[in-house]
Parts: structure tokens; C-alpha cells; sequence
């Protein structure tokens, strides 16, 4: 088995964990934002599935696959987005950001109706890739600004932003390659290899959120 | 298939490596930060709360200070003088008219017997035990009882809201605030009706003591010790005092107090 595929079925396998966990969970009292999260495990696992059924079967279509997962991806960063929004909903310049942020899913959703395949659709996905990873600084910079009453080892929203901001970061640049990869040919082959790096940044996420489950058995302090 | 630039992919490499690291670094100065900030900040309240504990120890000090000048006061001005009096009574018994005699020592037993009540309510006013045993709201009723028996007022005790057992030192402060109001009132006030209310909600404990004695302009007279000593035991508890008095008018004492951190360390004691 080539790496790749190793780590996208190792990754299908985190995410499926992390989905038991959620169910685990389900009635244990939690903060609002969980329904964001759980919306995410689905989408992550519909994701992978979609990465599994192009890899492996033929009949499955290209373009439609490319399709699914232009949109499950968009869903999922709007997910991640209304979570740190809900989260930031006492920052100073939370407006501006939420603006901006249903600017670009406006734009993202025209741009998948009229060009799904096309490498340019990959800006507007940037971008919002981009305004996340300014809600999680904003998240870190609230976090030094306010009271530093939480642990955070105990603290469920920490241990999601963490993820988020990580994977998004490692994430970004990689996807800013895309129109490099498809410019100069050569590199195409190592396109794989390339989005396996992006694919370990969402085992990171999803063990993150794992994690940030975990700490439901701890009292929260938001 | 075209050959990859080895260059490209040690680039590559080299940049992810990169942002990885610093990714890790940003997270490690965030986390170190936070750690060094919330170890200020703890360090910050352990050494309020230490101060809190010593401000409170010194009034607990004042209080018992204030307490021994009453009960030396009280035992004076009125228990002495019952007894120098009853003393008096019986060092000049008549043993010649026996009516006389009779009418002396009834009086002299009658001046004994009040000495030995005073003295007792004394003790009991003193004495935190009901309070400790009983909670506040008790301790106060037995107060307002005691005062009604004197028969020159007309006090009224009400409390409302979900009652919630603070500290007992807490408790303990509230009830020497509304001993002292009621001292000012007797001492000053001139008034003959008391009102005492009590209000708890969540977050807010309310205490309004309120006469209809003769009141004065809080612009032109100095606070005595007595109002400044509940001003202090009220900031104490972290409260506020609002005096509202007027001329011919009466006066109203209202203290209110947030139920957190200390004060509201609710109790299961089983008597209250």
C-alpha cells in the first residue's frame, strides 16, 4: 500500500473514532458549539469516503467527486467558521470578520455552481481559509487578553481552535501550490505525496477534537 | 511521466519543516504566556485573599473590642447601678418597721432580678452562638424580639427571596452591621418604629434597615463611628452602604452584598 493511502484510510480511521466519541457523548451536557463540531465528523468522514471511492473504483466519477468535495469542504469551513464565530461573539472586531466571511462563501458557492474544476476556484478557498486562521489568532489574543482563569489542558474549546489553526495553517500553503502543480507538469506526481502532508494536519484536527470531547468529563470554563 | 526537480522537493521539504516549527513555536509562546499570566494571576488572588483574611481577622478584632466597651458600658450604667442601688436598699434596712423592711427587700430583689435579665440578654446578644447555630435571619428575629420587649418599639423583621446561608464569619459581620444600626437607632434615632427587610436573589443579598426616628442632613453631619464602622464592615464584605437620611424624616440603612466567592459559600448546616 502506497503511503498516501495509508494515511488517507489511517486518517478515515481518526475520524471515525472521533464520530464514536461524539455519540459517546451525545447526551452528556456540552456547550452549543458541539453541533458544529459533529456537523464537521460528517462531513470529515463523507470527505474521506469520497477520497476512498475516487481512489479505488473507477466508475466513480472525476468530476463529480471533485464536485462532492468542493462542497463538503466548503460546508466543513463553514462549520469551523461559525464556531470560532460563536466563540469570538465579544470580540472587538468580530463584525468586520463575519462580513467578510459570508462574503467568501457567497463567492465560493458561485464559483464551485459555475467552475467547480477549475484550479482558480482555489482562491476564494484560500481566502476563507485565510479569514479562519485570523479568527483563531483572534481567539489566541483574546485568550491572552482576558482573565487566565482556564486550564487549558482541560479546555475543550482550546484543544479545537488548536487543531484548527494548525491544520488550516499547514493547509493554506499547501493548497496555495495547486496552481503551481497544475502549471509545471513534472511536479504533478508529487501532488500525493504533497496533500499527504495536508491530510496528517486533519489527523491532527480530528484527534484534537478526540481530545476536546475528553475534556467534557472535566467542569468548563469558557 | 515527467521527472520531479529534486530541488523542488528539498525546498519543499525545507519549508514544510519550517512552517511546522513555527507553528509548533507560536503555539508553545502562546501556551508558555498564558501559563505565566494565569500564575500572576493566581498568585494575584491568593495574596487578596490573604489580605481579605487579615482585614477581616482585624474587624473581627474591632468587633470584639467594641463588644467588650458595651458590655463594660452596659454592666456600669445599668447592671451596677441596680445593684449599688439594691445595695443600697439593704445596707439601710430599717430593722425596727417591718413594713419597711419588707418594702426594701422587695425592691432590692426586684432591682436583683432585672440585673440578673439584663445580664443574661447581654450574654445572648453578645454571644454569636444562636447565630452560628441558627443562621442570620434567627439571630436577628431573637435581636428584634429582644428589642420589642423593651416596649418602646415597634419593629417589623421580613425577609424575601431564596434564602442562602453565607459564611459564618460572613454571617457574622451582617449581624454586627444590623446590631450597630440598631444601636445608632436607640442611641440617636429618637425613632418608635424599626423596619428590618431582607432580600436574597441570586447574585444579591440586600439588607434595608429603615426608623422613623428623627433622621439627619448626611451633606452637613460628619458620619459618627458607629455608621463608619458599618461602612467598613460592609466593604469588608465586599458590599456597598447606602445611607439615605433627612432631617425629621428617618433614616435607612441599606447594605447589599454579592453572593460569590467568599460570601457565598452556601452551608448544609443541619440546624439552619
Amino acid at each position: 500500500m502506497k503511503l498516501h493511502n495509508f494515511i488517507v484510510y489511517f486518517g478515515t480511521g481518526i475520524i471515525l473514532i472521533a464520530f464514536f466519541v461524539a455519540i459517546a457523548f451525545t447526551k452528556s451536557a456540552k456547550p452549543k458549539y458541539y453541533k458544529y463540531i459533529f456537523a464537521v465528523i460528517i462531513l470529515g468522514l463523507l470527505i474521506s469516503m469520497n477520497t476512498i471511492l475516487n481512489g479505488n473504483f473507477k466508475f466513480y466519477n472525476f468530476k463529480v467527486s471533485r464536485i462532492l468535495e468542493n462542497c463538503i469542504s466548503l460546508f466543513q469551513s463553514i462549520m469551523f467558521s461559525l464556531f470560532l464565530i460563536e466563540h469570538l461573539k465579544k470580540s472587538k472586531f468580530i463584525q468586520p470578520l463575519k462580513s467578510l466571511f459570508y462574503l467568501l462563501i457567497i463567492v465560493e458557492i458561485i464559483l464551485i455552481i459555475v467552475q467547480a474544476i477549475n484550479h482558480s476556484y482555489i482562491y476564494p478557498r484560500l481566502s476563507l481559509y485565510f479569514c479562519i486562521i485570523v479568527l483563531t489568532i483572534f481567539y489566541f489574543r483574546d485568550l491572552l487578553q482576558n482573565k487566565p482563569t482556564l486550564i487549558l489542558a482541560n479546555s475543550s474549546v482550546f484543544w479545537i481552535v488548536t487543531g484548527i489553526f494548525f491544520s488550516f495553517c499547514i493547509s493554506f500553503p499547501i493548497y496555495s501550490l495547486i496552481p503551481f502543480l497544475v502549471k509545471h507538469t513534472e511536479y504533478r506526481n508529487l501532488r500525493f505525496q504533497i496533500f499527504s502532508i495536508v491530510n496528517i494536519s486533519l489527523i491532527v484536527l480530528y484527534l484534537t477534537i478526540i481530545k476536546s470531547y475528553l475534556c467534557l468529563k472535566h467542569p468548563q470554563n469558557l | 511521466m515527467s521527472k520531479t526537480s529534486p530541488e523542488f522537493i528539498i525546498v519543499f521539504i525545507i519549508f514544510s519543516v519550517l512552517l511546522i516549527m513555527t507553528l509548533v513555536v507560536f503555539l508553545t509562546v502562546i501556551i508558555y504566556r498564558y501559563q505565566q499570566k494565569q500564575n500572576a494571576y493566581f498568585k494575584d488572588i491568593e495574596t487578596l485573599k490573604t489580605s481579605h483574611q487579615n482585614t477581616l481577622l482585624q474587624s473581627q478584632l474591632e468587633i470584639q473590642e467594641q463588644t467588650f466597651e458595651n458590655i463594660s458600658r452596659e454592666i456600669h450604667d445599668n447592671i451596677g447601678q441596680k445593684l449599688t442601688l439594691a445595695k443600697l436598699h439593704l445596707n439601710t434596712l430599717d430593722y425596727v418597721n417591718k413594713e419597711k423592711i419588707t418594702l426594701q427587700v422587695n425592691d432590692s430583689i426586684s432591682m436583683i432580678s432585672e440585673a440578673i435579665n439584663d445580664l443574661s440578654d447581654i450574654s445572648r446578644s453578645m454571644s454569636s452562638e444562636i447565630l452560628l447555630n441558627n443562621g442570620f435571619i434567627k439571630a436577628l428575629e431573637f435581636e428584634a424580639a429582644q428589642l420589642q420587649k423593651s416596649g418602646m418599639y415597634k419593629i417589623s423583621l421580613s425577609a424575601s427571596g431564596n434564602t442562602i446561608f453565607m459564611e459564618a464569619a460572613t454571617e457574622l459581620v451582617l449581624f454586627r452591621i444590623a446590631q450597630e444600626a440598631i444601636n445608632n437607632i436607640i442611641k440617636h434615632g429618637q425613632a418608635s418604629v424599626i423596619d428590618i427587610r431582607l432580600h436574597y436573589n441570586t447574585v444579591l443579598f440586600t439588607m434595608a434597615i429603615t426608623d422613623n426616628g428623627k433622621g439627619f442632613n448626611i451633606d452637613k453631619n460628619v458620619p459618627g463611628t458607629g455608621l463608619q464602622n458599618i461602612k467598613k464592615r460592609t466593604a469588608l464584605l465586599k458590599g456597598t452602604c447606602i445611607i439615605t437620611s433627612a432631617e425629621n424624616n428617618g433614616t435607612q440603612i441599606k447594605i447589599e452584598i454579592p453572593l460569590y466567592e467568599d460570601n457565598a459559600t452556601i452551608q448544609t448546616h443541619p440546624g439552619r
